[in-house]
């Protein structure tokens, strides 16, 4: 399965699917940017502490948004544990975090702390990207 | 086959004699939905008619709704403030005060919560609140109910909308959301904005209202967007210019109004209140929960330079570490004038949403 929206979704009127769609605007919600360019595929966002002075200060914030159709990626999982909700089936994954924050050299928080996949930032955002896809896996 | 037919006439006389030929009849009401919008999600048990909204407008509009015959609906929401107050502090029976300002009332057919701390979770439902509020209109629904079943007018309303002889709070609740659900605002300078951008043909009206955009405007809108401008798309996006969430906006450094933590009792939602749409923003002041900033530049010089931190600050204020966004005065009066396209003025005088 992607994690993303591949296009012709990804760029299409957000207002335009079925109101079941979880791609409706009012269902993805804050997982949209506007048409251009569509949908957030990962997003991380907290507040974290960048000064090692033994004080809990958590004053810097973090945002992660990952997006737009180069940084699609595919998951594949095998075990899945299906479990029955209402008339659907639903798959449980966990993110390891600590992995997130350390794969592939790392992601420094005191510098790299805000993507917006935007001019300038296509490697922290590929970095985000692998390192969510690569932390998942079947719970 | 006689005797069956003789049958059938007296069952159908029966009936008739019992609802005093009286035939139920409702005409189905179609939204006006602009092309750009999602479809609205409207619940299966009170489908819309066009009997159904306009009772709803005569409730909207009743000040008899409240315990001493001196507040309505319209009292706190006034059709040319955007169906917000102007003051900032909303006044229920008697004077007595809110802690809150009025929320304006814009497209709520497509929101999920309501409230500025989203205790409600359907329109049906937040309609049930403001009745009983002893700071709103303090009257009970006994009386409420009381009263509109003895008015023959209201019985004659309620009968042609819902098909009762009795009336109930149910049936109240649901007139006013149908007539709320009308209030649909998709026709600002903005909109054909948004629907060049993303490609959507603009008819010949739409056209022209889109070549009287400005330069400022669209320098404004672009500053809007902008993630190293001002910032505001993130939670101020989509046909709906807001998302459906709940945000700590950094208002306060220590909050006097926990806000969305005093429903959900969850401290990481003190000081969250929910995003409002900027729809109609020009004429909706006062601006923030209480209503603290009397005009569009204190909002944003509150976003510019007047951030607090605190333990539940939205992340993405990501400027918050420097007090907000840091705008120059050109700049935030481009800002202004972009803020200023999302004015729909057929909304604001629509005569549709007039008192009756």
């Amino acid at each position: 399965m992607n994690l993303g929206v591949d296009n012709p979704d990804n760029s299409s009127d957000p207002s335009a699917f079925p109101n079941e769609s979880p791609l409706n605007i009012l269902n993805s919600n804050d997982m949209h940017w506007g048409w251009n360019p569509g949908y957030i595929y990962v997003k991380i966002e907290g507040m974290c502490d960048t000064i090692p002075n033994g004080i809990d200060e958590y004053n810097q914030p973090i945002s992660f948004h990952v997006g737009k159709v180069e940084n699609l990626k595919q998951l594949q999982f095998t075990n899945v544990n299906w479990l029955k909700v209402g008339d659907r089936h639903e798959m449980n994954l966990k993110l390891d975090m600590k992995s997130f924050f350390s794969l592939n050299g790392g992601i420094n928080l005191k510098i790299d702390n805000t993507c917006h996949t935007a001019a300038g930032q296509e490697l922290l955002a590929e970095k985000i990207i692998s390192n969510f896809k690569e932390s998942l896996s079947v719970n | 086959m006689k005797y069956t037919f003789s049958i059938l006439t007296l069952v159908l006389i029966i009936f008739g004699c019992n609802k005093n030929d009286f035939e139920y009849n409702p005409t189905p009401y179609t939204l006006d939905i602009p092309s750009h919008f999602p479809d609205m999600p409207v619940p299966s048990d009170n489908l819309m008619t066009v009997e159904g909204v306009e009772l709803g407008r005569f409730l909207f509009y009743d000040k008899n709704l409240s315990s001493d015959g001196s507040v309505s609906c319209a009292s706190c929401h006034f059709q040319s403030k955007a169906f917000s107050d102007p003051s900032q502090l909303s006044g229920g029976v008697n004077g007595t005060l809110g802690t809150r300002n009025s929320m304006a009332l814009i497209n709520l057919g497509w929101n999920s919560s309501f409230f500025w701390d989203g205790r409600a979770h359907s329109l049906e439902e937040q309609i049930f609140h403001p009745i009983v509020d002893p700071v709103e209109m303090n009257n009970s629904w006994d009386n409420v109910e009381n009263y509109l079943n003895q008015d023959p007018v209201y019985l004659s309303l309620f009968r042609s909308a819902f098909d009762v002889t009795e009336i109930d709070s149910v049936l109240v609740s649901k007139a006013i959301a149908q007539f709320v659900r009308t209030m649909i605002s998709g026709e600002s300078k903005f909109d054909v904005m948004y629907k060049a951008e993303n490609n959507l043909t603009l008819n010949s009206s739409e056209q022209q209202l889109y070549n009287q955009v400005s330069p400022e405007e669209f320098a404004g809108y672009d500053l809007f967007k902008s993630l190293n401008g001002a910032d505001c798309f993130h939670c101020h996006n989509g046909p709906l210019m807001q998302v459906q969430t709940f945000s700590n906006n950094g208002l306060d450094a220590t909050f006097s109004d926990l806000g969305r933590g005093g429903i959900t009792n969850n401290s990481n939602d003190n000081g969250k209140f929910k995003v409002p749409t900027l729809r109609n923003i020009e004429f909706s002041a006062p601006y923030m929960h209480d209503g603290r900033f009397s005009s569009i530049d204190e909002v944003i010089n509150h976003y510019s330079h007047g951030i607090e931190v605190s333990s539940t600050i939205d992340p993405l204020i990501e400027f918050s570490f420097q007090g907000g966004v840091q705008l120059d005065s050109d700049e935030k009066e481009l800002l202004k004038a972009f803020l200023f396209t999302l004015t729909d003025y057929k909304f604001l005088n629509n005569p549709a949403f007039k008192k009756p």
